[in-house]
């Protein structure tokens, strides 16, 4: 009964934890620019090198449309591939390609144990079971070699907490224990309900079971919600290159955020008999200043 | 190996600079015993970090004055977490502090921690990290607990304070590392991030950027302290010696309403590099542009520091220098050859100018790339005959993407033009930005030349490598005037010029020096 309550609990606890991150970092301000280069635009020459809209003439006349199938194929490559890491630290590449690929086709092992069970072929269970095998094997492998990194390598020792240690243990945990559930146990729909109904029947299966939960709770609360957010910091900061000239949106943002109240202390900025918003700050001359270092 | 809670440790300096662990350069600079440490800071000032100090800090003296600053410190962080204080910033800002994964990819690719021979007070993650878990620890609820239960506890102190705000002037925001992240991460935002909360809520920055900066340019109009009246006797100095060198008869044009271009120079160009001014005005003049300069106050200084550390300063500047432009009612303005100013005006005030004051900005090289490609110019390529490389400004190329302009004019008119390696967006910082390039104060500067600076002299040296003799003069393009400070200050401190014969100078120069209509070279063969 315990997983009856546990895993559709976790599952909530993930689903609303994440919705709300989220929700709460698109409802912060409009932000000022802060792109860099390169940023994928298409097979252009300009795009070999890195360039952008600014080497035009007059670049400001002619809106230039943002690139969403390039920018969508650096995505894949770096949610595939992890692109980045195997340029810029290939030791470390296969350990963590090895881990995202465990999870990914533990995502894929569970999407075709659903299949099975909406269309019952016996094919998509076996590819399912097949899945597993491949992803605990790879997520096993992939959480224990970070771990050996992050403990015993001198470029990230000085920099593991215990919560990376945790997360890898964690997740080497719920990939070695599903390895044994399909070395052990009898994989069946019939030995889940079993398990369900008592977690003594595969005390196995319940303890990844138990993990995975523990695992969808946790996991809205860690930095490893870089799964999703590093959509935000890649399209909305990175290669958010969009100016005023085609975005008005944007500058009709700023000139409401321009109305916020500021309140930082230092002379050049605090004079509270005169100023109250950012656009009065911004208007306003600075302050002689005493305090400086 | 270093810890970030090693940060709050009040023994000793955290990591004193090992000059035998610096990265190697080719003959005759690999000595490295003959690099002359020229400073001491005065009694009081506070080395605790690496031995040297950007900011002259002296430590607290009573335990009220430490918790004051620590109080002052924590109210500062709240607010950067505000919407109100910090929305220009705030989504970047808690991307950088939630998101980052430890894997240390990024550090490799920071020309100081490399130049320094990876001298760990120096990686790119320790002020960042060391930051991260002070803000998580003291803003997130039950972060205290759970920052002794992660083992992530850092003890907030004088030391921890003093060390974290030097620690954010050993970047030069050059973002190289975020470019490596998977996540996107910005070790330099965080960086910006520290140096705003000491100067915004603390009143704490570089006397360079602030007192002498961005405070000198409100008042006066520029951060070299010239008033209008002071620019336009050099301006009009410089058109004599445009008469009488070149035998060309130039008056630069001031506050013309409906220009086609407002040219904006750093002002910092006009004192200490005239040739260049003076370039763009035979450039502009020759090609029959219809161009002026301003008078206004900001209007005629492209700089803007606030950019590297105090948000408030950098929108008065910005808003100031939009107001220029408007009342001239000019096409567009121009920024000179100046990487922060390109920044700071066309990328991040972008959404501050609203309305009228969004006046269309372009680069001076884009301009110039124009002018070339129009014909209007008759050059003689010739005269550039000489080793040319080019330096790529990190706020113009790796954060505008600004790449090919300065190239395809380098290409036509110097016929012994190469690369350096690497180049474009990848290029490594000169080691002057962020202000470095203008902060002398204290010790800065030995550790500006010996470490900031190393990387970026290794790869002008390498890509000289074919003709290292003094004899053959050869020229680094740099078109950025506080890479140019940078240049000029590392070739003095190692003496390239002596030794090995480069030059360093901007791109309008060279254009200059191959116009056929001049009497005498542009380019002097003199260091200055």
């Amino acid at each position: 009964m315990l997983l009856t309550i546990l895993l559709p609990t976790a599952l909530f606890v993930f689903l609303t934890a994440n919705l709300i991150r989220a929700v709460r970092f698109l409802r912060t301000p409009v932000p000022l620019r802060w792109e860099l280069y390169p940023i994928p635009k298409g097979p252009s020459e300009r795009q070999r090198y890195g360039g952008s809209y600014f080497e035009n003439s007059e670049w400001w006349a002619q809106a230039e449309r943002s690139d969403r199938h390039s920018k969508l194929i650096v995505v894949a490559k770096e949610v595939l591939a992890l692109i980045s890491l195997r340029k810029n630290f290939p030791q470390l590449w296969a350990c963590s390609l090895l881990l995202h690929w465990g999870l990914y086709l533990y995502i894929g092992g569970l999407a075709f144990v659903g299949a099975s069970l909406a269309w019952r072929p016996s094919q998509l269970y076996a590819a399912a079971i097949f899945v597993f095998w491949i992803s605990s094997i790879a997520g096993l492998l992939g959480s224990a070699t970070l771990l050996l990194f992050r403990v015993l390598g001198s470029r990230l020792r000085s920099f593991t907490t215990r919560a990376s240690v945790f997360n890898l243990f964690l997740l080497g945990s719920i990939f070695g224990s599903g390895l044994a559930t399909l070395a052990i146990v009898p994989v069946s729909m019939s030995t889940i309900v079993a398990t369900f109904q008592r977690l003594s029947t595969f005390p196995v299966l319940s303890a990844h079971l138990i993990l995975v939960a523990l695992f969808l709770t946790y996991f809205p609360f860690t930095h490893m919600t870089h799964a999703y957010m590093k959509f935000f910091s890649w399209h909305g900061v990175r290669w958010n290159d969009s100016p005023a000239a085609w975005n008005p949106d944007a500058s009709a943002a700023t000139k409401i955020n321009l109305q916020r109240p500021v309140s930082w202390a230092a002379p050049h900025i605090h004079d509270e008999h005169t100023r109250t918003t950012w656009s009065d700050l911004v208007n306003s001359p600075a302050q002689s200043d005493t305090k400086r270092a | 190996m270093l810890k970030p809670s090693d940060i709050a440790s009040e023994t000793g300096t955290l990591g004193e600079l090992h000059s035998d662990r610096l990265i190697s350069l080719p003959p005759p600079y690999d000595d490295i015993s003959s690099l002359p440490r020229r400073r001491q800071p005065a009694a009081g000032v506070d080395t605790s970090l690496d031995g040297f100090s950007a900011l002259g800090l002296h430590r607290p003296k009573t335990v009220e004055e430490e918790e004051r600053l620590i109080t002052a410190f924590l109210s500062g962080i709240d607010k950067l977490l505000s919407a109100d204080n910090n929305w220009a910033f705030l989504r970047q800002l808690q991307l950088s502090l939630e998101y980052c994964a430890r894997c240390q990819t990024c550090v490799d690719h920071c020309p100081i921690y490399i130049g320094s021979g990876k001298q760990e007070v120096y990686r790119p993650t320790f002020r960042s990290e060391v930051f991260r878990r002070l803000v998580s620890e003291h803003s997130n609820f039950g972060g205290r607990i759970l920052a002794r239960l992660r083992g992530d506890h850092i003890a907030l102190n004088a030391t921890t304070l003093c060390r974290l705000l030097e620690s954010a002037y050993r970047c030069t925001l050059c973002r190289r590392c975020t470019q490596a992240c998977p996540m996107a991460i910005d070790n330099a935002l965080l960086a910006r991030e520290i140096r705003k909360v000491f100067s915004m809520e603390l009143g704490m920055a570089p006397q360079e950027l602030h007192e002498n900066g961005s405070m000198l340019q409100l008042r006066t109009g520029s951060s070299t302290g010239m008033k209008a009246r002071a620019i336009h006797n050099n301006i009009e100095f410089l058109d004599d010696e445009i008469r009488e060198q070149f035998g060309l008869n130039i008056k630069t044009p001031w506050d013309r309403e409906g220009a086609d271009v407002l040219l904006i120079h750093n002002a910092g160009e006009i004192l200490a590099w005239p040739e260049n001014p003076m370039a763009f005005a035979i450039i502009l003049e020759a090609a029959g542009i219809s161009w002026t300069m301003s008078s206004e106050l900001a209007g005629y200084d492209s700089v803007n520091y606030g950019v590297w550390y105090d948000d408030a300063q950098f929108a008065r500047v910005a808003v100031r220098q939009g107001e220029a432009a408007r009342k001239l009612k000019v096409k567009k303005i121009v920024i000179g050859e100046c990487g922060h100013g390109h920044k700071a005006s066309m990328v991040i005030a972008d959404r501050i100018l609203t309305g009228d004051l969004n006046i269309p900005r372009e680069s001076a090289l884009v301009l110039l790339r124009d002018i070339l490609r129009s014909g209007r110019l008759r050059l003689d390529p010739s005269r550039n005959d000489f080793p040319v490389t080019l330096h790529d400004p990190c706020n113009m190329v790796r954060m505008m993407g600004i790449v090919e302009p300065q190239r395809e004019i380098l290409r036509a008119i110097c016929p012994q033009f190469r690369e350096m390696t690497p180049h474009g967006v990848e290029n490594y910082c000169c080691g002057g930005g962020s202000g470095f390039a203008i902060m002398s104060g204290h010790n800065f500067e030995d550790w500006r030349f010996m470490v900031a600076g190393r990387m970026k002299l290794k790869q002008i040296l390498d890509a000289f490598s074919d003709c290292p003799s003094p004899a053959v003069h050869k020229y680094i393009c740099a078109p950025c005037s506080n890479c140019k400070g940078q240049i000029r200050d590392l070739f003095r401190y190692y003496g390239v010029w002596e030794k090995s014969g480069i030059l360093y100078g901007g791109l309008a120069e060279l254009i200059a020096n191959a116009i056929v209509d001049l009497k005498q070279p542009f380019v002097q063969w003199q260091f200055h």
